[in-house]
């Protein structure tokens, strides 16, 4: 059996060759006359004649041209380089030339002559008969404006020179070879494939291959241009059988000349090619920029460094997918070295290009998590990064002195660090810039209260202490609750040995806030300890929380309510006290615990803040996993502040999870729609930067998919059997290549996916489209656009998630990754999914509520566009089986 | 034909390697041929060209994005017909020998 079809297919191989080689001698033939033709005009070489001017004959000839007198050999080698610049195309250089020969000059026909075949090449003959009347007729100039005016129309430039060309004619074939070559060129351009995804086949290389050879003397930039575009052509499909044989025989463009970089990008959207992308990028870099002395040094820099950064990238990338848990634990897999190394070098490159450094800091924190949870990690390594994380950022303000966030996180660490000086010089370089982040602007306020904190170190400064307090509350942003400020006075005082006042602040505070017991204690105990309250004084207020907190599990929930909001003010002002880290991780894991008991619909401003703080602490019990607890997401649904918690701490993520982007598509919408009527300051521009920041991350996803979808649909570049055996260093081997191309043929024919381009097809083709159309323009806007974008397979994939009785959740889930895989904009994803979601009884089931008429025309609408669609299926299906029947 | 980092130095007439002061000088040339108010889609083009050639991030990074249109080679060959083969310049001088 085996055998059988063995010889099955060798049959098939040979009968393939056979065509393989007609299809060459066909091509031969019809190519092999403008070869000759080619070679008999490139025979030819001026010869000087016996009644030939010396000017004339010194164009050509070197002893001629040193007999004249030395301003005539210089006005020769003159004419000499604006022919040269003429033959490269250079017009106006070539002009330039000859600008110094006077009209009495010997050569001032040869400038007459150049002007004339400027217009000549440009296709104006009229212009050039015009300039070369002019000339005078016995002489070169004049002899070769004829022939050329002979060969174009036949007509020689006059009767008196008209003889002698018969005999060059011939030689003129290069003018009307261009047709020949243009012949050639469109017969590979003509060649249709059977499988759609192929844009450039190998027969097409065959054709190619004999155009090369035949023009390239003779027509050098038409075959460079034709060659260039087939080599575009053949990165556009799946494999890179063809390109990688293309490229070696076809220079690339100047500043790609060894295609380097065409194919680096083209591998980047690839997987499993890493190595060969790395290759082709650092070949482009250290071998090819290097060399192009053509290219401006800004740019050669700016592309070293992108190309570092793509190289980088994709291999952080390759190696996270290869470990699928790599979201959770860090990624182990990852090289940090080395694409810490290539991030450093993109920087190195280019010091002002942002995402350069931000791409450096989210991987020099992503390798400090994996530290972090890794059992094979060290406090060592762990401190080690922290450094690296702290010289990055530094470097990045240095390098871009506008940056504003990174400054701002700066000046945190600065504060913590007691670096005030250094936080100082920053809050001074952002004090110049218009800023329009509240946390920026309140850092004046955020200076004042930490000054207040230092100074109360030293019983000396206390005064000054209590100023910097006071100055503090006089600029205290008008976003945050004043809750701990009587605290932190009430702290002052007992710094100061003023119990009586301490005990009278903290009693009014408790009193005028409600706060319970240990709520009260939390905030004073905060303060004290920011307040420099030494350790044995601070003890007795210690163990008025923190033995709580061991339990919390215990404490009411009102009461974890109350620490959660307490928290979040700190949390978003940066001003975590010391024992922060503890408390917060106790008091939010209880937290969470306790709320899966609350079923409370409506939130109290207290209730949203400590829901955001346990959001954007993930303290739910997956605190891996990339989506947040249900409950968590479903009152984000309702609540922006706490959507724009949520999307904040997932932006804020090394590790974020973009293949689970669809699922924050909701949680976008609501933060988006509520950033337009957000009074708060601070939730206000919070709104904006999420929604921008999630803008750039869906732009990013578009563009990727945009790259993917301008290349062809396999995987990895390269068919499976013979990815190793091309090495890129290899010459051409025109053998080797008319070995592989009968398999490569065989593809071609064993393919059924052809489209039949027959005028019945066509107009079967037509007509599906023109009734999509007029289904598009039946429906409400914001639908007909996201179908136009869709294309009839999309809108039919709606209706099948629309048919499924989704969740109103999973319904929107599926809906955003459906537009996402089609490239549909984030801002038409959210307007479609809150038009749908905006539809009375749009969740119920089937859309079928038939008391209301907007459900029901959704339902229609895509119920129209199926039953379309089966129309057109049946009505192709019959005419299929009427074509079938006729031609047996 | 659309500007792109390929084509951006063609619409300006410069040589890839041309220095910032090259580049405005030819801008500024291009807009007096083409002022917006007369000829305002060339002009469009100029700008943009002019525009993606002063940032050299921008066009490294368009250098770096593949178009996602096939390279039409149809349009290569009517554009090339339009312009006629320049001949070599000792094949050209040798169109002017004299009758044997």
């Amino acid at each position: 059996m085996a055998s059988r079809k063995s010889k099955q297919k060798n049959k098939g191989k040979a009968n393939r060759a056979d065509l393989a080689k007609r299809q060459n001698q066909r091509l031969e033939k019809r190519l092999d006359p403008a070869a000759a033709a080619a070679a008999k005009s490139l025979e030819i070489r001026p010869v000087v004649g016996s009644s030939e001017r010396t000017e004339d004959a010194a164009i050509f000839n070197r002893e001629q041209r040193l007999s004249l007198a030395e301003p005539l050999q210089v006005e020769a080698a003159n004419v000499i380089e604006s022919l040269e610049l003429t033959s490269l195309g250079k017009f106006e250089d070539a002009i330039a030339k000859l600008k110094d020969i006077a009209r009495s000059s010997p050569f001032s026909d040869w400038r007459l002559f150049v002007r004339g075949l400027h217009a000549f090449y440009a296709g104006d003959v009229e212009t050039a008969r015009q300039n070369w009347s002019k000339l005078e007729t016995k002489r070169r100039p004049a002899r070769i404006a004829s022939t050329l005016l002979l060969a174009e129309t036949g007509m020689p430039l006059s009767d008196a020179i008209a003889s002698h060309q018969k005999d060059l004619l011939e030689h003129t074939q290069s003018l009307r070879l261009r047709k020949n070559a243009v012949t050639a060129a469109e017969a590979i351009a003509k060649v249709r494939h059977r499988d759609p995804e192929v844009t450039f086949s190998i027969s097409q290389f065959a054709m190619l291959l004999n155009f090369i050879s035949s023009f390239r003397k003779l027509d050098p930039e038409f075959v460079s241009r034709v060659g260039q575009t087939c080599v575009g052509l053949s990165i556009k499909q799946g494999d890179l059988e063809v390109f990688d044989k293309l490229k070696k025989l076809v220079p690339g463009p100047a500043d790609d000349p060894n295609w380097n970089r065409t194919k680096s990008t083209y591998l980047l959207d690839f997987k499993d090619t890493g190595d060969l992308m790395e290759k082709a990028s650092l070949a482009y870099i250290e071998q090819d920029l290097p060399n192009l002395s053509g290219m401006a040094e800004p740019l050669k820099k700016a592309l070293s460094c992108q190309i570092y950064l793509q190289v980088a990238t994709a291999e952080a990338e390759r190696s996270e997918s290869e470990f699928s848990f790599g979201f959770i634990f860090g990624s182990r897999n990852v090289d940090y070295k080395g694409v810490n190394s290539l991030l450093r070098k993109a920087i190195q490159c280019y010091p002002t290009y942002r995402l350069g450094h931000e791409k450096l800091i989210a991987s020099l924190k992503k390798e400090f998590e994996w530290n972090d949870r890794s059992y094979d990690g060290t406090k060592e390594r762990g401190a080690r990064l922290e450094k690296e994380i702290l010289a990055a950022k530094e470097a990045m303000v240095r390098a871009l002195p506008d940056e504003v966030e990174t400054s701002l996180e700066l000046i945190d660490i600065y504060l913590d660090e007691d670096e005030l000086e250094k936080a100082n010089a920053l809050v001074k370089n952002l004090s110049g810039q218009r800023l329009e982040d509240p946390l920026a602007k309140a850092l004046p306020w955020k200076l004042k209260l930490k000054e207040a904190m230092r100074l109360s170190r030293r019983k000396a400064d206390l005064a000054m202490a209590s100023k910097a307090l006071e100055e503090a509350e006089a600029i205290w942003p008008v976003w945050l609750n004043k809750n701990w400020l009587p605290f932190l006075k009430a702290g002052l005082a007992l710094r100061g040995g003023d119990q009586a006042s301490f005990e009278k602040r903290t009693a009014e505070a408790r009193e005028s806030q409600k706060t319970s017991v240990l709520v009260g204690d939390l905030m004073t105990f905060a303060a004290l300890q920011e307040m420099n309250i030494p350790g044995p004084d601070l003890k007795v207020f210690r163990t008025g929380v923190e033995p709580k907190l061991e339990k919390a599990n215990e404490l009411k929930l009102s009461d974890l309510f109350s620490i959660g909001s307490f928290f979040w003010d700190l949390t978003r002002t940066g001003f975590k006290h010391k024992g922060y880290r503890m408390q917060a991780s106790k008091a939010g894991k209880a937290f969470v615990k306790k709320l899966k008991s609350f079923t409370q619909e409506d939130l109290s401003p207290v209730q949203i803040n400590a829901y955001s703080w346990g959001a954007f602490h993930k303290f739910w019990p997956s605190g891996n996993d990339p989506l947040p607890s249900p409950d968590f997401l479903r009152r984000a649904r309702k609540e922006p502040r706490l959507a724009a918690a949520i999307l904040s701490w997932l932006l804020g993520l090394s590790w974020f999870p973009r293949n689970r982007i669809a699922d924050y598509v909701p949680l976008m919408a609501i933060v988006k729609e509520a950033a337009r009527t957000e009074k708060d300051a601070f939730y206000r521009y919070q709104f904006d930067k999420v929604s921008d920041g999630f803008n750039a991350i869906f732009q990013e996803l578009n563009a990727e998919e945009e790259r993917r979808k301008s290349y062809g649909s396999r995987s990895d570049g390269y068919d499976d059997d013979d990815e190793d055996e091309d090495d890129d260093d290899d010459e051409f081997d025109e053998d080797d290549f008319l070995d592989d191309e009968d398999d490569l043929l065989d593809d071609e024919d064993d393919s059924d996916d052809e489209l039949c381009d027959c005028p019945d097809c066509r107009a079967k083709r037509a007509r599906a489209t023109k009734v999509f159309d007029n289904e598009l323009r039946s429906q409400p806007k914001v639908i007909a656009d996201v179908f136009a974008k869709l294309g009839p397979s999309g809108a039919v994939k709606i209706a099948q998630i629309i048919q499924q009785n989704l969740a109103p959740e999973q319904f929107v889930t599926a809906i955003g990754k459906l537009f996402l895989s089609y490239g549909v904009s984030p801002d038409k994803t959210i307007e479609f999914v809150m038009f749908i979601k905006n539809q009375p009884g749009a969740f119920e089931e089937d859309f079928s509520s038939d008391t209301d008429p907007d459900a029901k025309a959704v339902k229609q609408s895509i119920d129209e566009i199926k039953d379309a669609r089966k129309r057109r299926e049946k009505e192709l299906e019959r005419k299929k089986r009427e074509a079938s029947r006729s031609s047996r | 034909m659309s500007v792109s980092a390929n084509n951006a130095h063609e619409f300006l007439e410069l040589k890839l390697g041309a220095t910032p002061e090259e580049l405005r000088k030819a801008y500024l040339a291009l807009v007096r041929q083409h002022p917006p108010d007369r000829d305002p889609e060339k002009f469009r083009d100029i700008h943009a060209a002019y525009q993606l050639l002063s940032d050299p991030l921008a066009q490294a990074t368009a250098l770096l994005t593949p178009s996602r249109d096939k390279p039409d080679l149809m349009a290569v060959i009517a554009e090339a017909e339009k312009i006629r083969p320049r001949l070599a310049m000792l094949n050209l001088l040798a169109l002017g020998n004299e009758a044997k």
